[in-house]
């Protein structure tokens, strides 16, 4: 199985509104895989299809060698989601809700009890666990509905925005569990909105808008497909002159140059790990002296923000 | 099972409902029914009555099932169980099966406060009939499935199920003898009242409590099965077009 998730031309539209277009996006077995796109990019509405909780309108997806519209049942027995939004039955309470949870994936008797258990503590909602669902905090149920799928471990689980409404101590968490969850073989696929959650998670990202995928890749690859986004500032020991600044304009993989003050230029750059030991050729060439470089990247939030406003977006590799 | 368990113990768990409907129910048997009684001389009304309000407290928590629904589909609950490895036909018949049960159950409480005044309740005849009851249960259910259906938009379902089970209660045998609705109305409005499946569960019961059906009501269990068992399969579609229609537009 070279995938664990492969979707195939999948679509859903409701009437004439179009929620996902014709995706084609695949998961390694194993990695994690984060969807990034603003609201109603069509993140949730992959999720559910995945989940078999949709329907798609054309197109399918295979998950684990499973076909989610013909073989949903299968599908359910090896992919678990966790809702943005906490389901629980109002009345029951966390321990109940678990161990329903637990009933529908072979456990019972005392193991379901000691995994229950073990789950409840690990998401510190042990001291909660007589309360009633309606009556946990917007976090508790949160980390109750991430929780389920550390219940049965499935080989693929399914987080949407797993840390909305939860404190920073609980978010970094989460995190880590779903790292972990990985560690244990399962692969996971995360939607958010949230950049910090994306970076600290990501193996690979797919940023998706108006229901498309815009470009899939991992981070590094993202930041260097920005073009001119590493941004290098060079202090020279004397004035800059034009020579300079014409000579560092054509060092290869320089976008452009800016003069900062009479002897400091800003040069945006492609790359700048290739760009550098160029730039130190250059210098000795012109037989300069540099006294500071100060290099700087561009951030997930640059990424996000170029790939999301620009709707004709070159992907990195084509 | 996990579900229909699960269903189940929601209306057990809503307690001001349990207590709201048992008031009811007791107060209507033990109040109206003894009141009446001593208003009508030699019609023993209490006799007549408790059965029908047995039945009807059947109906009402059988009934519940459609709120628990109703609830599970805009609160995402039934989004949830559709991720669960069970099939579509295990969940609608979940759904039915905890109804059927509740309805049993509910009834059985106010079969049993009813059997300290009418001991013939605590019968073998009683027990004969707990099948035909759990039937009638699933396919009151069905009713509701029907409304679950057709009430998407917030209130709507509140309405439906007020005007539905109101208009049940009152077209039936629950609370008069058919000679008093043969006297008044035409032939097809009283086939009408007959057909009615809490008449024919009111009918069932009053045959174990005087040994005959009490009033002139056509009754036999055959047509009550009959009658349960196609509204059960009126649930079944119902449900199986509700949780269908929830995975084609997702969130109701």
């Amino acid at each position: 199985m070279d995938n664990a998730v492969e979707t195939l031309g999948l679509t859903k539209s409701y009437g004439k509104a179009v929620a996902l277009d014709n995706l084609d996006v695949k998961v390694k077995p194993g990695e994690i895989l984060v969807l990034l796109g603003p609201n109603g990019s069509g993140k949730t509405t992959l999720l559910h299809l995945l989940a078999t909780v949709l329907k798609p309108t054309r197109g399918t997806a295979m998950v684990m060698g499973y076909d989610i519209v013909k073989q949903p049942l299968k599908v359910r027995e090896v992919l678990g989601i966790s809702f943005q939004e906490p389901r629980g039955f109002w009345r029951h309470k966390p321990s109940h809700i678990l161990s329903f949870h637990a009933s529908f994936y072979g456990l019972s008797g005392t193991k379901k009890s000691e995994v229950v258990e073990e789950t409840l503590r690990g998401f510190d909602l042990w001291s909660s666990r007589s309360k009633r669902f309606m009556e946990l905090s917007g976090g508790q149920a949160k980390r109750l509905e991430v929780a389920k799928l550390f219940v049965h471990r499935p080989g693929v689980a399914v987080f949407d925005e797993p840390t909305a409404m939860v404190d920073l101590e609980g978010k970094r968490m989460i995190w880590d569990r779903i790292k972990g969850l990985r560690e244990a073989g399962s692969t996971i696929i995360v939607a958010t909105n949230e950049v910090r959650e994306a970076e600290y998670l990501a193996d690979r990202l797919s940023i998706m808008k108006l229901g498309k995928e815009v470009v899939t890749e991992n981070l590094r690859t993202l930041k260097d497909s920005i073009s001119g986004g590493d941004v290098v500032e060079v202090e020279f020991s004397s004035p800059v002159t034009n020579e300079i600044s014409q000579a560092v304009l054509g060092v290869p993989g320089t976008v452009r140059v800016t003069a900062e003050t009479e002897s400091m230029i800003k040069a945006f750059v492609n790359r700048s790990e290739d760009w550098l030991p160029q730039m130190m050729s250059l210098v000795q060439t012109l037989q300069t002296k540099v006294t500071s470089l100060r290099v700087s990247e561009p951030s997930l939030d640059d990424v996000f923000l170029h790939y999301t406003e620009d709707a004709v977006a070159e992907k990195p590799n084509a | 099972m996990h579900i229909a368990r699960v269903d189940l113990s929601y209306f057990f768990r809503t307690k001001w409902l349990l207590a709201t409907l048992i008031g009811l129910n007791i107060t209507d048997m033990l109040v109206v029914g003894v009141v009446y009684k001593g208003m009508m001389g030699s019609f023993n009304y209490f006799t007549f009555f408790a059965p029908g309000v047995i039945v009807t407290g059947l109906f009402f928590a059988s009934f519940d099932v459609g709120r628990r629904v109703h609830l599970g589909l805009t609160e995402g609950v039934s989004q949830y169980y559709l991720t669960l490895p069970v099939s579509l036909n295990g969940l609608v018949l979940a759904h039915l099966l905890s109804a059927g049960i509740g309805g049993v159950i509910y009834a059985g409480i106010l079969a049993a406060i009813a059997a300290a005044f009418l001991p013939s309740l605590a019968s073998f005849g009683t027990l004969i009939l707990i099948p035909y009851m759990f039937v009638l249960s699933m396919g009151l259910a069905g009713i509701a499935a029907v409304l679950n259906l057709f009430s998407n938009a917030g209130e709507r379902y509140w309405v439906f199920t007020e005007g539905v089970q109101t208009t049940m209660v009152a077209l039936s045998t629950v609370a008069y003898p058919i000679t008093v609705v043969q006297s008044y109305f035409p032939s097809w409005f009283v086939s009408l009242i007959e057909l009615n499946p809490l008449s024919q569960g009111a009918e069932a019961l009053r045959s174990v409590v005087s040994g005959s059906a009490s009033s002139d009501a056509s009754f036999n269990l055959l047509a009550l099965f009959a009658t349960s068992l196609a509204l059960m399969t009126i649930g079944v579609v119902s449900y199986r077009r509700v949780f269908t229609k929830l995975r084609e537009v997702g969130k109701i």
